[in-house]
């Protein structure tokens, strides 16, 4: 009796001590981007070098892996993927993008350190017009069912592609494929965009074979049991609720590649900080998609390891200048831009790793420009009241904007928020779910909106906010909502420039007139955070920063 | 008895029908269209168009209300949107887990709330009395995701005892018991402690103390026997209420229950997983409620009249746990 | 949380069933004298009202502002300048805390209030009336009592959007169901009073009858009932800004900082501890004082 009360009280004590005592963790992430000593090597972004100079691990910095073992690694997602065959259920979920990009394999590859293309799948291509793309199709690559891959299969993928992914990415730039002989395979695509190419090397277009997706029960059954395939992974075993467990593919084409561990487990944890508690325990070795600030205050841990890096993507805030929104006045937008704290949001954004976005494009993109001057950059509050005021606008609290977003933006708009609130512009934080949020970010039903862009390449979908078809259709999220037929012109032809250097001057244009009418604020880089065992090496990603969960090994 | 039963059986069907008919009301209200959920943000309008036709959400709500219900009524709770598999086949193993869990968190609310009940009846207006109050009141307190993730801190990340999340290791069921089950003490010890005080001040222990029966013989013998009934009553309805109550908790473990089904569902405008969700926790809530109920009448006769007579209103009672 | 009913509110349900003797009314004072009596009650009583105290002197005992944020000062560990330390924006934990008194106790009244006039009217009237209205309105009730109250909150949340009207309402719909059964109970443990009935026997009115002697006789339960779900709905809004469907940053509601600090569990424990703090010993408070007010107001045990 008196122990069971002990005990309770005991565990009431634990519970609060616990907490207290394992507050001598490293000291804040503050002052890394103030300090800005670190000086970026070429391919790496300004914040990651900040990141590395801090102590933080950077993606994509290691050497390959050499050895091999019968070991397994546990890799904790935030959610369970609906399908394993995004491209056949035309689904663009990141976590089932990352399974896929393990079990299949693409025609191109990106090599992620350098930015450069490799060959995959397929040894060459060459653009035979503007349009058409011919692949020559690599000989002795196994696929899951043990036959060698053919072009048939590959016109037969390109087939799926426009069908059940017509609306997505993977599918709607691609008119179809046709087979030239038996190693060689056009495709072609409906818009001029020499980028496409660097597109081929994305998780969504991995290759399979007819015969393995009618083995495994056709897109359905495939979406469940992916059993096909030629990647450096091949599917096991999905527990549903529980975890996915993949099993190295000992038939890889490249047998320069070498997977560490024999198996991989995949399970599903929403809770970042359970995620996060699960490689400190030991029960797991990598936490993906943890939130940059939680991640960075495990700089210097003991316990685990901290990785950090940019992906391509500058996050973007939008004014809505439709309708009677009073983000529509030139004047209002420039005194939104000349208020915001850009040191501060790049603080909180990136944890102190980023520094202000001077440019539309991160700043180890061929195309950036720097836009803006660290000058420009700076707060100006009494130069943002003199616009409003010149402009008649009220600064008494009296004008409130709305500005959209979910749970993980609410922590930038609290400076947003706070930063507006100075030359008294009231700001409604609406923080709302995934479904409510697509809907009116779709519809326009916001003041202000955060939205990156993924901009590694010039992709046909490049700043889709402002072309005039996706702003037409209304089937963008965010934006301001309106474009004109000069800027729409100049997108177009900036993604069918050919030549580097002559898209890199166009895109300065182009962000000079963003700049003169104020569309666009840009904000910092956006940065995406993991957690490791502290000796868990080869962290890799795909586009869009997605973890590539091929690459891990063990520190020796 | 059995003209009971039948009757309680049949009071599902106004529950099922209200609670399908206040989730469509809901549907109809709720911002985001599923349609887009399912093909992506990148579909067009012809798209969503052709696909909210094909799921039937284009037809006016009765219809699509009428249409669910014929469904249910064979066994068809709808395809999930989100992955196309049957909901029932979705839900049937998350419900076993949850289950699983559920009864696990009664067990250890239940037996640690009595012995405290018991403990401060005995001892009633001593410092004991008061100390167990406090206990049993301390993670009445606390926020569950608190509960959990300091449970998670201490027993898996520091003391390497149990497993830190999901239901692989069975070992993984302990936290999310514990998590729910702790919170339940507070309300157990209080229905021992008084259903304890007033069977000791009955006729019948008076009578046996005049007898001359020792402290111990009375309190445990006598006593005890008696003052369970209401706790196991409420023992009895809380493992119904408890079963869709674990949505925090369950996601704070990773526990693939029904819970965090649901959950998860609503943040996917889900709707056939939704309803299929609820409709199965109601069933479920009110099939063991009627287990309950004719399990004390078998153990015992006497109850016949208050159950039978009283079971409407008998559910207010019961903790209505969420 | 999830639960509904506070200790208190459950040992009045099942002695209602059992009652057959009519209570005597109990005049206040005997009852606030019997609540003295209570050494833990009487805690209770103290630690809420300094806990109001604060939040209505939040801005003379907060050192800086709920809002402002300082980018020199992020994350730091409680200190003399910051008591309990500062958050990822910089900003003052304690003073967050202190200003949450105001935010929390106020919305927890307001969903207190909601849910008394919804579900609790709803009970009392089916508890006066009986017969059909009875069966009519418990029978809705049963079904709003099948949909888990998260769920349900999460639903109308993603109706309605989120604010403190929305969530007021989110919660108030949840707790209809019980609301509405709590406060039956208590109607009908009155209407089983002699005095009750002699009264209607010799025709007073419907209206002065519930007014003038039902009400007042039902109150103390009711009283509990209300002080319970103070806590209970605390807990509810630090459960919903979990799931992600609580209040909006930057409002300093405590399930709100509790849910910010939780991120940073393990690296800086402070920024979730002292919130956790907080609804604790305001939750502990409340239910403490439940507990005290039933036996006051309801003696036959004691």
């Amino acid at each position: 009796m008196k122990l069971r009360n002990l005990a309770s009280v005991g565990l009431a004590g634990v519970m609060a001590l616990s907490m207290a005592a394992c507050g001598n963790s490293s000291a804040p992430a503050s002052g890394a981007a103030t300090s800005n000593a670190a000086v970026a090597e070429s391919g790496e972004t300004q914040a990651e070098a900040n990141a590395k100079a801090a102590g933080v691990l950077t993606a994509n910095a290691d050497p390959a892996n050499t050895e091999v073992t019968d070991e397994a690694i546990t890799i904790g997602l935030a959610s369970e993927p609906s399908t394993l065959f995004p491209s056949g259920t035309g689904s663009t979920e990141n976590e089932a993008q990352i399974v896929y990009g393990a079990i299949t394999d693409t025609l191109v590859h990106k090599d992620q350190a350098t930015g450069k293309l490799v060959p995959g799948l397929a040894t060459e291509w060459k653009w035979t017009d503007d349009t058409h793309l011919q692949f020559t199709i690599r000989d002795g690559v196994t696929m899951g069912d043990g036959k060698a891959l053919t072009a048939d299969d590959v016109v037969y993928d390109v087939g799926v592609w426009t069908t059940a992914s017509a609306s997505t990415d993977t599918g709607r730039f691609i008119v179809g494929a046709t087979k030239d002989d038996d190693t060689h395979v056009t495709i072609e695509y409906n818009v001029k965009a020499p980028a496409m190419v660097e597109m081929m090397s994305m998780t969504n277009f991995g290759i399979f074979s007819e015969a393995e997706v009618n083995a495994a029960g056709g897109a359905e059954g495939a979406s469940k049991a992916p059993t096909f395939g030629s990647g450096k992974y091949k599917f096991k075993e999905w527990k549903h609720g529980e975890k996915i467990v993949l099993e190295r593919n000992d038939n890889y084409w490249d047998s320069n590649w070498k997977g560490y561990y024999k198996t991989i487990n995949l399970t599903f944890t929403n809770d970042a900080a359970a995620r996060e508690m699960a490689v400190e325990s030991g029960d797991s070795q990598v936490a993906y998609d943890m939130p940059v600030s939680q991640a960075a205050t495990f700089k210097g841990s003991d316990a685990v390891s901290t990785v950090v890096y940019t992906f391509g993507q500058v996050a973007h805030l939008w004014y809505n200048m439709t309708g009677d929104h009073a983000t529509k006045d030139l004047a209002m937008r420039q005194a939104i831009d000349k208020a915001l704290d850009f040191d501060a949001l790049a603080q909180v954004g990136t944890a102190g790793f980023g520094t202000p976005a001077l440019g539309y494009f991160e700043d180890n993109s061929p195309y950036y420009n720097q836009t803006f001057t660290k000058e420009e950059r700076a707060v100006d509050l009494d130069g943002a009241k003199k616009i409003l005021e010149d402009a008649g606008i009220a600064t008494d609290g009296s004008v409130e904007l709305d500005i959209l977003g979910m749970q993980d933006t609410a922590a930038v708009y609290t400076v947003i928020q706070e930063n507006l609130s100075k030359i008294g512009i009231k700001v409604n934080i609406e923080t709302v779910d995934t479904p409510t949020f697509v809907q009116d970010a779709f519809g326009g039903n916001y003041d202000l909106i955060m939205v990156g862009e993924y901009t590694a390449e010039r992709y046909p979908t490049l700043i889709p906010f402002l072309q005039k078809a996706t702003v037409d259709s209304g089937f963008v999220i965010g934006g301001p909502k309106i474009t004109t037929p000069e800027i729409d012109a100049a997108i177009t032809k900036l993604i069918e420039e050919k030549d580097t250097g002559k898209a890199k001057e166009e895109a300065g244009a182009l962000e000079q007139t963003m700049k003169d009418q104020m569309i666009v604020s840009n904000l910092y880089p956006e940065m995406k955070a993991v957690i490791t065992g502290t000796d868990i090496k080869g962290y890799t990603t795909r586009e869009r920063g997605f973890m590539d969960i091929t690459n891990f090994y063990k520190k020796a | 008895m059995l003209k009971y039963i039948i009757k309680r059986i049949l009071l599902l069907i106004p529950i099922l029908l209200g609670v399908s008919a206040i989730i469509f009301a809901l549907k109809t209200v709720t911002p985001g269209d599923p349609a887009r959920q399912i093909l992506g943000n990148d579909a067009t309008q012809e798209q969503i168009d052709a696909k909210r036709e094909e799921l039937g959400l284009n037809d006016p709500v009765v219809v699509q209300y009428v249409r669910y219900i014929g469904g249910v009524v064979r066994g068809d709770f709808g395809d999930s949107y989100r992955t196309g598999e049957p909901v029932l086949k979705e839900i049937l193993p998350r419900l076993k887990t949850s289950g699983v869990i559920t009864l696990g968190a009664v067990a250890i609310g239940a037996f640690l709330g009595i012995i405290l009940g018991i403990l401060s009846a005995l001892k009633k207006y001593t410092w004991v009395d008061s100390l167990v109050l406090v206990i049993s009141m301390f993670f009445q307190s606390v926020p569950e995701f608190v509960v959990g993730l300091v449970l998670i801190m201490v027993l898996a990340v520091n003391l390497h005892l149990l497993p830190t999340n999901g239901i692989e290791n069975p070992l993984g069921y302990i936290m999310p018991m514990l998590c729910i089950g702790l919170p339940s003490i507070a309300s157990y010890t209080r229905i021992t402690r008084s259903s304890m005080l007033e069977v000791l001040g009955e006729d019948y222990i008076r009578t046996a103390r005049a007898k001359g029966q020792t402290e111990h013989n009375i309190t445990y013998h006598h006593a005890l026997r008696n003052a369970m009934i209401p706790v196991a009553q409420s023992i009895g309805t809380s493992l119904g209420n408890s079963i869709g109550g674990g949505m925090v908790v369950e996601t704070v473990f990773g526990v693939p229950g029904v819970g965090k089904y649901i959950v998860d569902s609503i943040t996917q405008r889900n709707y056939p997983s939704i309803l299929g969700g609820a409709l199965i926790i109601a069933i479920v809530l009110v099939v063991i409620n009627l287990l309950v109920d004719i399990a004390f009448v078998l153990i015992d006769p006497r109850l016949k009249t208050t159950i039978i007579s009283g079971g409407a209103s008998r559910k207010k009672s019961k903790p209505a746990a969420a | 949380m999830s639960k509904m009913h506070t200790p208190a509110m459950e040992k009045i349900e099942k002695k209602n069933a059992k009652r057959k003797k009519p209570l005597n009314p109990t005049p206040a004072y005997e009852s606030w004298k019997r609540f003295r009596r209570n050494p833990t009650a009487t805690i209770g009583l103290i630690v809420v009202a300094a806990l109001i105290l604060v939040a209505i002197f939040a801005p003379l005992i907060a050192p800086y502002d709920f809002q402002t944020q300082d980018y020199a000062a992020m994350m730091q560990k409680p200190s003399a300048q910051h008591l309990f330390g500062t958050d990822q924006f910089g900003r003052d934990i304690f003073s967050r805390c202190i200003y949450g008194a105001r935010y929390s106790l106020i919305i927890a009244l307001f969903c207190t209030i909601a849910a008394f006039f919804s579900g609790g009217l709803l009970g009392i009237i089916a508890g006066y009336f009986g017969g059909k209205v009875d069966t009519v309105i418990m029978r809705i009730m049963d079904i709003f009592q099948a949909i888990p109250m998260i769920m349900m909150a999460m639903c109308i949340v993603a109706v309605l959007g989120n604010g403190i009207p929305q969530l007021v309402a989110a919660i108030m719909f949840a707790s209809m169901p019980t609301m509405a059964r709590n406060n039956r109970a208590a109607i009908l443990r009155v209407r089983g009073n002699d005095y009750i009935e002699s009264s209607e026997a010799i025709g007073c009115n419907q209206f002065q009858l519930i007014l003038k002697h039902m009400i007042p006789n039902a109150v103390g339960v009711m009283i509990i009932y209300f002080v319970g779900f103070l806590a209970v709905s605390i807990m509810m809004m630090s459960s919903m800004s979990y799931i992600g469907v609580g209040l909006a940053a930057p409002t300093p509601e405590w399930g709100l900082i509790l849910n910010d600090g939780k991120s940073y569990l393990t690296s800086a424990p402070y920024m979730m501890l002292f919130p956790a703090l907080m609804i604790m010993i305001t939750c502990f408070a409340f239910n403490l004082m439940g507990d005290g007010l039933r036996d006051a107001f309801d003696p036959k045990l004691k």
